[in-house]
């Protein structure tokens, strides 16, 4: 049987759209299919996110600069939309898959629909707004919000009164209430779930009056209430009287660690996004005073407990741990009474203008059906089933799952997952199912350069949207009287194959050297007009657009002057444009792939199945990196089973290059093409790779404190791992005492490794489980058991492992004699307790490994702590920064097993969608540099953030690097006399432009 | 370690020790050539040269109090192409500002190159010295005796340059070799050199005791006008009309630009294709306005060269004095670069470490402008 | 103020954030005056000084400059850079007697559609409230 090509995407979130950026920019084609009538799942609820307190989310696309992934999946050829859709059904097996698809009836043909929402003012019915959860109103007839894409409106027939007011208003007659849903059949390849999560229903929690008291919010809310774009233009509000409250709550772990709603697990993000929360509520707010309780506080990603000391020195945010066990309205004042138990262990009461409930992730709407009709397993919770050595395979072969419906994460986990599922669909379908398509046949481009400008003017009427508020005949007789207009001509929808067609009929009728289409936003139909021009031979670039309905029909009551100045600039413009094309360079298919541990094997095999050669690198003699020393797994895998696999399977793959033993002394040249020199044994060896991926790991830190390397009882988790797994050391031990965060999370290594708490209490059940006799103390600051890890931590508990909390400033104290004691201060109990251990093991947390050197080589930075530094913490986790280098596993940051295997293949993903097209093309808004003028100044070089401009030092001439030109036009603005000028963007046509806007 | 010695003065004839001591630069190769003042074979200026042959340094003349050129121009033309051979160059502090920001636009380069700063005494300009010396004035008795009190004055009926006049940095800073002659007794010229360089231009010592007051007083005076000069430019300069009155006189001749030291680039926007205009264009300014002034742009060629270059100006006032038309220029680029380079406690020509501010920002700064 | 004048406006509105505002304002159909004559740039880092001094010394009554919201410019720091270009000419024009405050320079993300129509709004009325700018009838520029 022949396997089908494709992939369908099912959720469209944050790591579905990755995932179908990164597939389509590799070549595959991708269906991205979501249940909602729009793109994005919860990202749009987010305009800033932690830790850059930015948005950021346009870095995610593959090709940069870019949109929001939004627009950019809606723009890129290779995927297809299937929004408002679900699946009904999957048969078939791994690469051959018959889906059948329930589109559902929008009521508006989006074909029609213009989007310009008359329908939406005359609807009389208002509902509850799900962006926000129910913050606001929206209509019955709606946009789930302003920039959805797609942009056409539906109807919630649920509402809807069927009163037909928007039938009369809507000219494009789009609207069709005898809409019936649609069944389609598909055949993919593979399919990835990423349908995301939901909000945990927070009026299940009765006892914080959610639904009752309306100064009660949950974090959803809140979060829609800060963007700038709500009712309240991002300041807090009561939702009792419209103040702005002063004293503010959150709660924490709202159905989340509560076994009583069936929510044992950790949702992960909850403590980051209320921190986020209080700052802007902060910045926003001045004055308001917040108090943030907690059970532990899990801040756990890159930069995350930097973050949350901002928010407790800087913003002066109070941090309480404690449950609240009841909230209570004052009737009068509406304002908000917590019930807790404080730290001394008195009960107490505290009133508050606004609580902020920080609920959890509970599988996303229709989990259940969806699992059911696909064929894949959920765990008791409801999320998808994996495994923790295939992060993202289902339990049904083709199928991959990525995000939040495998266990609650946050945005920077999801995109590497997403990376990851994408790279499992890639390499199942193989390099095979990549559509090289072969370039479009057009007739030879005319030279224009020596004529005298024609411009023809095409005014779209855009339905009626253009034509009814801007009288284009007498815009017709204005651009006639500007000089070189040699056309005007008024076609119906510029951006549908007639007018298309009219463009390129009258270009070559009239012979037209310059075009200007009047009509909607360039945003869209852009490429389609290009194509028009190339149809008639004219170079693309030698287009202009005037945008007569968003900048002016949809927004002025009175756009007629204004359509006549954007034409007489759009005009002005076009004269002036010159035949441009898109450099582009060829990519050498190979990766080079330094370091050997897990991610670098992972990432390799990935690659190497995909049929890339790699040059993988390892300094070691011996392959496995720190996999070697993890005998056991908290969720009880077999790590070393699975480590000779990969040794197996690394070491006799044809596609696989090794050097064990040697490392990268050099490495020059750009993405596409770099060239390397690797040193063996003394001997030198040339690689050259179109791309490298980083993973060079990281190291357990060495204690300093406790006594460690002094008194042999003092060991670290590995060095107790190790003695567990070999079975010696541990029998008649009495008592245990563990302390975690030891060096770590303090001036010096402000970080949290993530691993520790999960390799203390996995070490904690072994013991327990050889001799349950034996007393175990986990002294801690925060547990961080995040997502299901945290079962293992209730587990712990229940078997008798005793953890007591510590605070930073008032650490265990270890006294050597004949028994070691420690001393530790009991917050619950308010004293100090003196505990006796035979064995005190630490954990010392991961730190970077001897990273200097090579980020020398490589030309990359470090952060703060030695890690590489990511492009962005958020959504471009595995970008160095530079093109065509990528980062995974512990050189990057600490992080588990599970989540070193998604990085490293989401990185060999990166690689393989920079790749696949076997070229790299530039961008066409290029800088060019007329050297006669060009001083060598190095204004340009210095203002460069890409490192595109470089100073020949023989010539003094200020040269172009155009593959790493992102096209920003900031050397353009830097140099004084314009040896510089930016193609599209020329002095002289902008200055033209100027002149024709007065 | 720099050390601070002394040429001795023989018959009060300072220029000949100050002449003998170029030429021991050049006999020992500290240097391999020197670009100094020389008397020009016209009698009635004094013109940079450089100098191969140290006979040749009979004519110089590093006293002459005039400037046809800042000096930092030409060492950026014998530096760019990286010379083989040490130069010397002898420059004003004006001109030594100049060059520092011209290393850091690349413009120059420091390898082999000494620079030998002399304190300045005030420049004429070039037709007043003309004229000046043809009446005998301008003697270099009269300009010592005023250097060693630091009471600059110009000679009778005469004025200074106007930078000249409001000039706070008459002492070269960033020399490998300085000469000394403001507070120094009229029998003694102070060298500030490295100690071993000291050793072999067999230098005496001695002190100048008055030098550091000397300094103090000249600048204060010379503060005291600048402000005034600043306080008139700012009075004058409010609105519209009087943006215009200063520069309606400019006819675009670019004098200013080829006199500038730090307009580095090889052509002028200005004069790039980018601003000849069609005749349709200029008829379309002139209908809308009903009359536009002809040369056109020159308001747009003025701001945009304070935009391009008024952080860098170091207030040598060469523009000025090229300008055939007499626009101040000198009191509104150092008025207007005075608070622009406050902005980013940026001042030309201090250091080769400062950051231009062209060239570089910060994430923290100015974060109120571009917020509702 | 006269009521009957209408400021001209020309802005600088980078491709990624301030203009997709501008944009969402469209699609949102948020009415703000027609006062505005919008030109796209790829960053507003790259707005020229002299694409600034050049309308104002033609007779429009204000420049605006619309980049990304500190920290999120899609080309990393040229919106820092645009401030830092448009601090000093705004110093120079102030010193040099120009009234500065007819430059605006304002961040706008993607989503503020609605804030991008309040600055045009307030720029319009502010300008209003200023009245023409004089070189409109002043020939020697």
């Amino acid at each position: 049987m022949t396997k089908k090509d494709t992939v369908l995407i099912a959720g469209a979130g944050v790591g579905g759209m990755q995932a179908a950026l990164l597939l389509a920019e590799a070549g595959y084609e991708v269906h991205l299919l979501d249940r909602a009538p729009a793109l994005g799942g919860s990202m749009p609820l987010l305009d800033r996110t932690f830790p850059t307190n930015s948005c950021g989310l346009c870095f995610m696309s593959p090709d940069l600069p870019a949109y929001c992934p939004f627009i950019e999946c809606e723009r890129h050829p290779n995927i297809e939309i299937l929004a408002y859709a679900e699946v009904e059904s999957l048969e078939g097996e791994a690469g051959n898959f018959r889906v059948s698809i329930l589109k559902k009836a929008r009521y508006v043909d989006p074909k029609r629909c213009t989007g310009c929402g008359d329908c939406a003012l005359v609807c009389p019915v208002e509902v509850p707004r799900e962006l926000g959860e129910g913050l606001e109103k929206r209509k019955a007839i709606y946009r789930p919000y302003p920039q959805a894409i797609p942009t056409a409106y539906l109807i919630d027939r649920e509402a809807c009164t069927e009163c037909g007011k928007c039938l009369k208003v809507c000219r494009a007659e789009a609207i069709d209430l005898e809409m019936e849903d649609e069944h389609l059949q598909l055949g993919v390849g593979a399919v990835i779930l990423t349908p995301g999560f939901q909000p945990f229903p927070a009026e299940l929690k009765g006892e914080f009056g959610y639904g009752r008291y309306p100064n009660v919010v949950t974090g959803f809310q809140f979060e829609r209430m800060l963007s700038l774009t709500s009712p309240s233009h991002g300041l807090p509000q009561r939702l009792s009287d419209g103040q702005t409250p002063k004293r503010i709550a959150f709660i924490q772990c709202v159905g989340s660690r509560d076994p009583s709603q069936g929510r044992g697990y950790c949702s992960s993000v909850c403590c980051m996004y209320a921190t986020k929360q209080a700052i802007l509520a902060e910045e926003r707010a001045p004055e308001s005073e917040i108090t943030l309780f907690y059970i532990d506080l899990r801040t756990f990603g890159k930069g995350y407990d930097r973050y949350l000391e901002q928010a407790r020195k800087g913003y002066g945010i109070n941090y309480q741990r404690s449950m609240v066990s009841a909230v209570k309205q004052e009737p009068r004042g509406k304002n908000l009474s917590l019930s807790y138990v404080a730290e001394d262990g008195r009960p107490r009461e505290e009133e508050f203008d606004l609580v902020v409930l920080s609920t959890g992730f509970v599988p996303p709407p229709g989990a259940e059906e969806l699992a059911q009709r696909v064929g894949i397993a959920l765990n008791e919770y409801g999320f998808c089933q994996t495994t923790e050595f295939a992060p993202t395979e289902t339990s049904r072969p083709g199928i991959f799952v990525a995000g939040a419906f495998a266990e609650p994460k946050d945005i920077a986990e999801t995109v590497a997952e997403a990376a990851s599922a994408a790279a499992n669909a890639a390499s199942l379908l193989g390099r095979e199912a990549i559509k090289v398509k072969p370039p479009k046949e057009y007739p030879p481009e005319r030279e224009v350069v020596d004529e005298e400008p024609r411009v023809g003017l095409f005014l779209c009427r855009c339905g009626e949207e253009i034509a009814q508020a801007v009288d284009l005949s007498q815009l017709r007789g204005f651009a006639l009287g500007l000089g070189e207009v040699a056309l005007v001509q008024e076609v119906d929808y510029a951006c549908r194959p007639e007018g298309l067609q009219e463009i390129k009929e009258a270009i070559t009728g009239e012979g037209l050297n310059r075009v200007v289409v009047a009509a909607c936003t360039h945003r869209l139909y852009e490429e389609e007009m290009r194509g028009s021009l190339r149809e008639a031979g004219l170079n693309p670039y030698l287009l202009e657009r005037a945008n007569l309905r968003e900048e002016c029909a949809w927004t002025h009551r009175e756009p007629q002057a204004k359509a006549k100045g954007l034409i007489e600039m759009a005009v002005a413009k076009a004269r002036l444009l010159k035949p441009l094309h898109k450099p582009s360079v060829e990519a050498q298919p190979a990766v080079l792939v330094i370091g050997g541990g897990l991610a670098g094997m992972v990432a390799s095999l990935r690659l190497a199945d995909l049929g890339f050669p790699i040059t993988l690198v390892e300094k070691e003699r011996e392959l496995g990196g720190n996999l070697r020393h993890i005998h056991y797994t908290l969720e009880g895998s077999n790590p070393q089973e699975f480590l000779r696999g990969l040794v197996q399977r690394v070491e006799s793959h044809p596609g696989i290059t090794l050097f064990k033993g040697a490392e990268v002394v050099e490495h020059q040249g750009l993405g596409g093409s770099f060239r390397s020199t690797l040193s063996l044994d003394g001997e030198e060896h040339m690689v050259e790779h179109g791309a490298t991926i980083v993973a060079t790991g990281g190291q357990e830190a060495l204690p300093r404190e406790y006594l460690y390397g002094q008194d042999p009882r003092v060991i670290t988790q590995r060095e107790l791992e190790a003695r567990i797994a070999t079975g010696g050391g541990i029998e008649g031990t009495q008592s245990v005492i563990m302390i975690q965060c030891v060096g770590s999370r303090e001036e010096g290594r402000f970080y949290c490794s993530r691993v520790c708490c999960s390799q203390a209490i996995k070490n904690a059940q072994r013991i327990k489980q050889a001799q349950p006799e034996t007393a175990i103390f986990v002294l801690y600051r925060d547990m961080r058991t995040y997502g299901f890890k945290e079962e293992y931590y209730r587990r712990a508990r229940e078997e008798g492992v005793i953890f007591i909390p510590y605070d930073r400033d008032r650490k265990p104290q270890v006294i050597p004699g004949p028994a070691l004691r420690v001393k530790v201060h009991d917050p619950i109990l308010g004293r100090e307790l003196h505990l006796e251990a035979d064995l005190l093991v630490l954990s010392p947390g991961i730190v970077a490994g001897d990273n200097g050197r090579l980020a020398e080589v490589l030309n990359l930075s470090l952060d703060e702590d030695g890690f590489f530094q990511e492009a962005n913490p958020k959504v471009a986790p595995l970008d160095s920064g530079r093109a065509g280098i990528f980062l995974c596993g512990l050189a990057q940051g600490p992080k588990s097993i599970t989540e070193s295997i998604s990085q490293a293949e989401g990185a060999a993903m990166r690689a393989t969608a920079f790749l696949a097209k076997g070229h790299l093309e530039g961008k066409v808004f290029l800088p060019t540099v007329n050297a006669r003028l060009c001083s060598g100044c190095g204004l340009c070089v210095s203002l460069c953030p890409y490192d595109a401009r470089r100073l020949n030092e023989e010539t003094r001439v200020a040269e172009v690097i155009e593959i790493l030109c992102q096209g920003c036009g900031l050397c353009a603005m830097a140099c004084p006399n314009g040896a510089t000028q930016q193609n599209l963007y020329e002095m002289r046509q902008v200055m033209a432009v100027v002149d024709a806007a007065l | 370690m720099k050390v601070e010695k002394f040429l001795e003065v023989k018959e009060g004839d300072t220029l000949a020790i100050l002449r003998n001591f170029l030429q021991r630069l050049l006999e020992k190769e500290i240097v391999e050539a020197l670009l100094v003042p020389l008397e020009a074979p016209s009698g009635d200026t004094v013109m940079p040269a450089l100098v191969k042959e140290p006979a040749r340094l009979e004519k110089a003349n590093p006293l002459a109090p005039v400037m046809p050129v800042n000096a930092a121009r030409l060492v950026s033309s014998l530096t760019i192409g990286k010379p083989k051979e040490k130069i010397g160059a002898l420059l004003r502090s004006c001109e030594i500002r100049a060059l520092i920001e011209l290393v850091k636009l690349q413009q120059a380069h420091l390898e082999n190159l000494m620079i030998i700063g002399i304190d300045c005494l005030g420049t004429y300009e070039v037709t007043d010295y003309a004229k000046l010396l043809s009446e005998g004035g301008a003697s270099t008795t009269e300009l010592m005796r005023g250097a060693k009190e630091g009471t600059l004055s110009p000679h009778e009926g005469y004025q200074f340059r106007s930078a000249c006049r409001i000039c706070e940095y008459p002492i070269p800073k960033n020399a490998a070799l300085t000469i000394g002659l403001l507070g120094v007794d009229g029998e003694k010229i102070l060298i500030k050199a490295p100690e071993e360089l000291a050793q072999r231009l067999e230098l005496t010592e001695g002190e100048a005791a008055s030098r550091e007051e000397v300094i103090k007083k000249l600048g204060e005076a010379r503060i005291e006008e600048r402000d005034r000069l600043f306080a008139q430019f700012r009075e004058r300069v409010v609105d519209m009309p009087s943006l215009l009155a200063q520069f309606s006189t400019c006819i675009r001749c670019h004098n200013c630009t080829v006199a500038c030291p730090i307009c580095y680039c090889k052509e002028c926007l200005f004069r790039t294709s980018t601003f000849e205009h069609e005749s349709d264009r200029y008829l379309k300014w002139a209908r809308r306005k009903g009359a536009i002034q002809m040369p056109t742009d020159t308001l747009l060629f003025q701001l945009t060269r304070l935009n391009h270059m008024v952080t860098s100006c170091v207030g040598c006032g060469m523009c000025e004095s090229a300008c055939p038309n007499d626009i101040p220029l000198t009191t509104i680029f150092r008025a207007v670069g005075q608070e622009v380079q406050a902005m980013f406690d940026y001042l030309p020509g201090r250091s080769l470490e400062d950051e231009l501010p062209l060239a570089t920002f910060k994430e923290d700064e100015l974060t109120e402008l571009g917020e509702r | 103020m006269n009521e009957d004048f209408e400021p001209k406006i020309v802005a600088f509105l980078c491709n990624w954030c301030a203009y997709m505002g501008a944009d969402l304002a469209g699609t949102s159909r948020i009415q703000y005056p027609p006062n505005l004559r919008i030109i796209r740039m790829m960053c507003s880092g790259a707005v020229d000084p002299v694409y600034v001094i050049k309308p104002l010394l033609d007779g429009a009554d204000g420049v605006l400059i619309g980049g990304c919201h500190p920290g999120d410019c899609h080309y990393q720091e040229g919106n820092y850079k645009a401030r830092r270009r448009v601090a000093i000419l705004k110093n120079i024009l102030h010193q040099m007697g120009f009234d500065e405050e007819r430059v605006w320079l304002r961040w706008i993300s993607a989503s503020e559609g609605q804030v991008f129509a309040e600055t045009v709004t307030e720029m319009v009325e502010a300008l209003k409230e200023k009245g023409p700018n004089p070189l409109k009838e002043l020939w020697g520029t």
